[in-house]
């Protein structure tokens, strides 16, 4: 395993284009993944750690890792909504220390209470590539490097999130975050799948078959495995929506 | 007593706690070498060709070995008692490889690295055969082990590893003259130990040309025995050496990794380190056999079981270890808690080409009180009737006999065995109160989330009747302590602590006093090992024998020493009536230097041909939410009666330790396969066990008894309390939601399905 410093980003992606080039930003847990015949790009000292976490905007730099954000939003602002969602999506102290918000998104583990719930939010990326671009987490393609994750909470007049795994400790077979912003509801569905798939939907337009509909939509990048058949994934999904739902009306006071 | 039934801190808890040096893995000998082991990517294939050149090549590379190297040999790797019941079908290094796993050939190198890299460069021509991953269809299959030379397979033919049958009376007839009849198919799947510390062994030669073996094990004397039979090296010139243990549960009854590991050495003269992945221990180590059993019970018209039949279809896997007898213990425990005339169980342990099956906590029972502890609480719904009070009225009572015991032994002839005690009605009646049984009331109907209450019992054994030896050697010195040496493998459960307890209290000294070492092959006297809820009942046995010749010599030098006939011992000292003593330290010193000379000390062996049973009732209260199958479990209350407690603290330890396994083999915990039969979940991202965050709360509590034939009327704790959560659970689930599920694991799918 070979170890390469570039000395800037743009320098790091141009690296990245060579056969057996991977990044390199985390814990040493990453380590263990790689074999020999890798070279780790390590990016480390390149990226920003900064975390701002105010009423009106959440602004992370994507080498900050999850523990850093915890602590950082327990003294500023305790009610930030991401905060139980990077708790349960590692729920270990040790290795949310180790874990960059950056490399969250990057791996795209679609398991990932985190994801699930940017996605919703909406949230956006500043990518370094052949040039310096923004783009929402929901476009972005994995070309380039992130280096900040942003939202803007103040737009959001409630979220909820609803995951379902066998014990708490185990990843989610299904997880969803929602969140209820301009009279539309807006879902994030992850899991056990290939990908997280976003919904929109005007609460006035809702009716009996939109958790139905909105589940057969995602069930797509589901698939048959020992906790469940894509059908029984799809009827978790469409329980899923209508709880979500349920409680976003709810918490708006819609009710 | 001033020392049994106190807690106790553990002797090895301050070096354990403060990280000194205790494990395998700490230790380094300069000049080791590191090993890789190649492993099969089929499930069944014949090795055609195996080209290392290449491999060799690499910098740094010491040695390659495969089947080529060693003569077909055939042996166990289950480390049980000689002559081992369990079929000799494994060879070190095979030609023919039987699992996605199975071992290929091992590579040392200077490094790990190095070694992983010469993997990568040895070229295996194989010939596919075909495999079959069913145990229904074993016996139709085409044969895994046809070699001339296996010995102790029942049906090379058939796939079938190991047969039993036991009977008692006339089951049909029974069946024929019963009010009810109630029957059942229950089955478990492959289960992982997920034991903290991984397979380890680190082994060398030392200035006298021995071969020292440190090792993660339970077994040090069956590994010095199978190493030297493997090896062809004589048993005189191996130590093994057990260190601390990081966990167990029966993964290391086997030996694994000390014959490759010794093989290295003695080839190439130098230290040789293995240490399995966490990748490799799911796979290519041991796990629980799945198993399907198919019961049917009798009843008089007073609820009363006139009879029982049982079907047992084991899987072994690849290979047979512990296949006989676990299918044994299977077949004993099914028979051992309720009281009846006529029975018959028949079991097959059948071969398939997945990963293999062994020893693991509870051997054979957990899946036994799924079947028997499911059922039971179907024919109390049935005929609705409290389980409770159902399963009270068919309990075993003091002074019957076990007639299971005189039909099957494990592994060879039973004995008789009768109930010297038997708590199991307290322990349903105490948890009913702590639980809150009666008080209990169910969900709102329309509430999507329903609770139910479930109740189990179960039993095990102490150790493994008529088999099962240790011994123990303690000699006093000056100052007034004690050495104890024992064969005894304490991995990690606290056993030391409970047999320097034991010591302490026929010594009549504090526990500080006794200086445990226990499992070292040269200076510790023989143990069969740790395993079959053995250690307490049957290692203590030995310790309180030993102990008692101790203190018979210490009371004879303090007569001659104090010239007087009747004395007593009371605090370290030999008191005579008239007052006149003489304490410990003075009595060993004037032993050891002016007059009578002699080292105190002494040893004893103890073997028995009682087993008795320790019994557990669980309780367990579930939530279902009846809108997506998924189940949480709240609340267990675990009453055990393991006779008299020797360490309250550690007995409750290992109540709570088993406990989420259990819970893991009912909701979350299989080994999962794809079409080709490699396993797919190999790391704890997709293996679920229970952590800290998916506990319930936990009570535990205990009932004791006094078993006459114990070392202070302890029985065994080990395993029993692993048994009884799963069903347990299972029956709350019926009571949630009326969904009953006969094969494990209970995945939300599978609750759904049902409710539907």
């Amino acid at each position: 395993m070979n170890f390469q410093f570039p000395v800037s980003l743009q320098d790091a992606f141009e690296l990245s284009k060579l056969q057996n080039h991977e990044y390199f930003a985390g814990g040493t847990y990453i380590l263990t993944k790689h074999n020999s015949e890798n070279n780790l790009i390590d990016i480390t000292t390149l990226l920003d750690f900064s975390i701002d976490v105010s009423y009106e905007k959440v602004r992370i730099g994507a080498g900050a890792n999850l523990q850093n954000f915890i602590d950082c939003s327990m003294k500023v602002n305790p009610n930030c909504k991401l905060i139980p969602s990077v708790e349960i999506a590692c729920p270990s102290k040790n290795i949310r220390n180790q874990r960059t918000f950056g490399g969250e998104i990057a791996q795209n583990r679609t398991n990932s209470e985190i994801l699930t719930f940017l996605n919703a939010v909406n949230a956006k990326l500043a990518i370094v590539a052949e040039k310096e671009f923004q783009i929402s987490i929901r476009d972005w393609n994995t070309n380039g490097i992130i280096t900040e994750i942003s939202y803007s909470p103040k737009n959001i007049d409630t979220v909820a999130v609803q995951r379902f795994s066998v014990i708490p400790s185990a990843p989610a077979i299904v997880n969803i975050a929602g969140v209820f912003k301009n009279g539309d509801l807006e879902f994030a569905i992850g899991g056990k799948t290939n990908k997280i798939t976003n919904h929109k939907i005007a609460l006035n337009n809702w009716n009996e078959n939109s958790e139905i509909i909105i589940a057969k939509e995602a069930k797509t990048g589901f698939y048959d495995d020992d906790f469940g058949s894509v059908s029984y994934k799809e009827s978790l999904i469409s329980t899923a929506v209508k709880r979500v739902k349920d409680e976003l009306i709810w918490k708006s006071g819609l009710l | 007593m001033k020392v049994i039934g106190k807690k106790t801190p553990r002797v090895d808890g301050v070096a354990l706690a403060t990280g000194k040096p205790v494990f395998t893995d700490d230790v380094s000998v300069a000049d080791t070498v590191f090993i890789k082991i190649l492993r099969s990517p089929h499930a069944h294939a014949k090795i055609v060709e195996i080209d290392k050149s290449e491999a060799m090549g690499i910098s740094g590379v010491v040695t390659i070995l495969t089947h080529e190297d060693f003569p077909a040999h055939y042996y166990t790797t289950a480390g049980q008692g000689y002559p081992e019941p369990s079929p000799r079908d494994t060879r070190i290094l095979d030609s023919t490889v039987r699992f996605v796993g199975d071992e290929v050939a091992i590579v040392a190198a200077e490094t790990n690295e190095i070694a992983e890299k010469s993997i990568e460069k040895i070229i295996v021509k194989y010939e596919i055969l075909p495999a079959n991953f069913e145990m229904e269809k074993a016996t139709e299959s085409s044969s895994l082990h046809p070699e001339s030379g296996k010995t102790g397979i029942y049906n090379t033919q058939k796939n079938m590893a190991s047969h039993l049958e036991a009977e008692i009376g006339d089951a049909e007839k029974a069946f024929s003259e019963s009010e009810h009849i109630f029957e059942g198919t229950y089955s478990t799947p492959f289960v992982q130990h997920a034991q903290i510390e991984p397979h380890i062994t680190l082994t060398w030669l030392d200035e006298n040309g021995r071969l020292n073996v440190r090792t993660a094990t339970q077994v040090p004397f069956h590994v010095r025995r199978i190493v030297a039979e493997v090896t062809n090296f004589p048993i005189s010139k191996i130590r093994v050496i057990k260190p601390r243990i990081g966990g167990g549960f029966g993964g290391k009854q086997e030996i694994l990794t000390e014959t490759l590991c010794s093989a290295i050495t003695l080839k190439t003269g130098r230290p040789a380190r293995l240490e399995l992945t966490r990748e490799e221990e799911f796979y290519a180590t041991r796990s629980r056999h799945p198993q399907k059993i198919s019961l049917k019970i009798g009843l008089d018209e007073n609820q009363k079981i006139t009879a029982m039949t049982a079907n047992i279809l084991e899987n072994c896997g690849a290979y047979g270890p512990h296949a006989l007898t676990v299918m044994s213990v299977t077949a004993q425990k099914l028979f051992s808690i309720y009281k009846m005339q006529n029975f018959k169980v028949v079991g097959n342990a059948v071969y398939t080409n997945l990963p293999i099956a062994a020893a693991y906590r509870g051997y054979g029972a957990p899946q036994a009180f799924f079947a028997l502890e499911s059922l039971m609480d179907e024919i109390a719904t049935e005929l609705g009737i409290c389980p409770i009070e159902f399963r009270k009225k068919n309990l075993f009572e003091l002074g019957d006999e076990l007639p299971i015991m005189r039909a099957l032994g494990e592994g060879r002839e039973g004995f008789k065995a009768f109930v010297n005690s038997n708590g199991l009605a307290e322990c349903m009646e105490k948890g009913r109160k702590l639980i809150g049984w009666d008080e209990f009331q169910q969900s709102d109907k329309n509430s999507p989330i329903q609770r139910g209450i479930g109740v189990a019992t179960s039993a095990q054994g102490s150790g493994i009747a008529g088999i099962d030896m240790a011994s123990a050697f303690i000699k006093m010195n000056e100052d007034g302590s004690f050495n104890l040496l024992v064969g005894a493998t304490d991995l990690g459960t606290g056993s030391d602590t409970a047999l320097a307890q034991i010591a302490a209290e026929v010594l009549c000294v504090a526990v500080e006093k006794i200086i445990v070492y226990s499992s070292d092959t040269d200076l510790t006297p023989f143990d069969t090992g740790a395993y079959a809820s053995s250690t307490t009942y049957v290692s203590g046995g030995a310790v309180k024998k030993a102990a008692e010749k101790v203190i018979e010599q210490i009371l004879e030098q303090g007569q001659k020493f104090l010239n007087l006939e009747n004395v007593k011992i009371e605090n370290e000292f030999v008191i005579a009536e008239t007052g006149d003593k003489i304490s410990f330290k003075d009595l060993c010193t004037k032993s050891f230097y002016t007059e009578n000379q002699m080292q105190i000390m002494a040893e004893a062996s103890n073997m028995s041909f009682d087993s008795p049973q320790p019994f557990n009732a669980t309780f367990a209260i579930v939530e279902v939410d009846t809108e997506t199958g998924f189940v949480t479990v709240g609340k267990i209350v675990s009453i055990t009666d393991a006779g008299k407690i020797i360490n309250p603290q550690m007995s409750e330890g290992q109540v709570e330790g088993s406990i989420p396994q259990s819970l893991g083999m009912v909701l979350s915990e299989f080994m999962t396969f794809d079409e080709n039969g490699k396993m797919t979940n190999t790391n704890f991202d997709d293996y679920h066990i229970f952590t800290s965050l998916d506990m319930p709360e936990i009570i535990v509590d205990f009932v004791e008894t006094d078993e006459p034939t114990a070392p202070f009327g302890a029985k065994a704790v080990a395993e029993i309390p692993i048994n009884a959560p799963a069903p347990a659970v299972v029956n709350a689930i019926f009571n949630a939601c009326g969904v009953r599920i006969r094969n494990l694991p209970i995945t939300p799918e599978k609750v759904m399905k049902k409710k539907i």
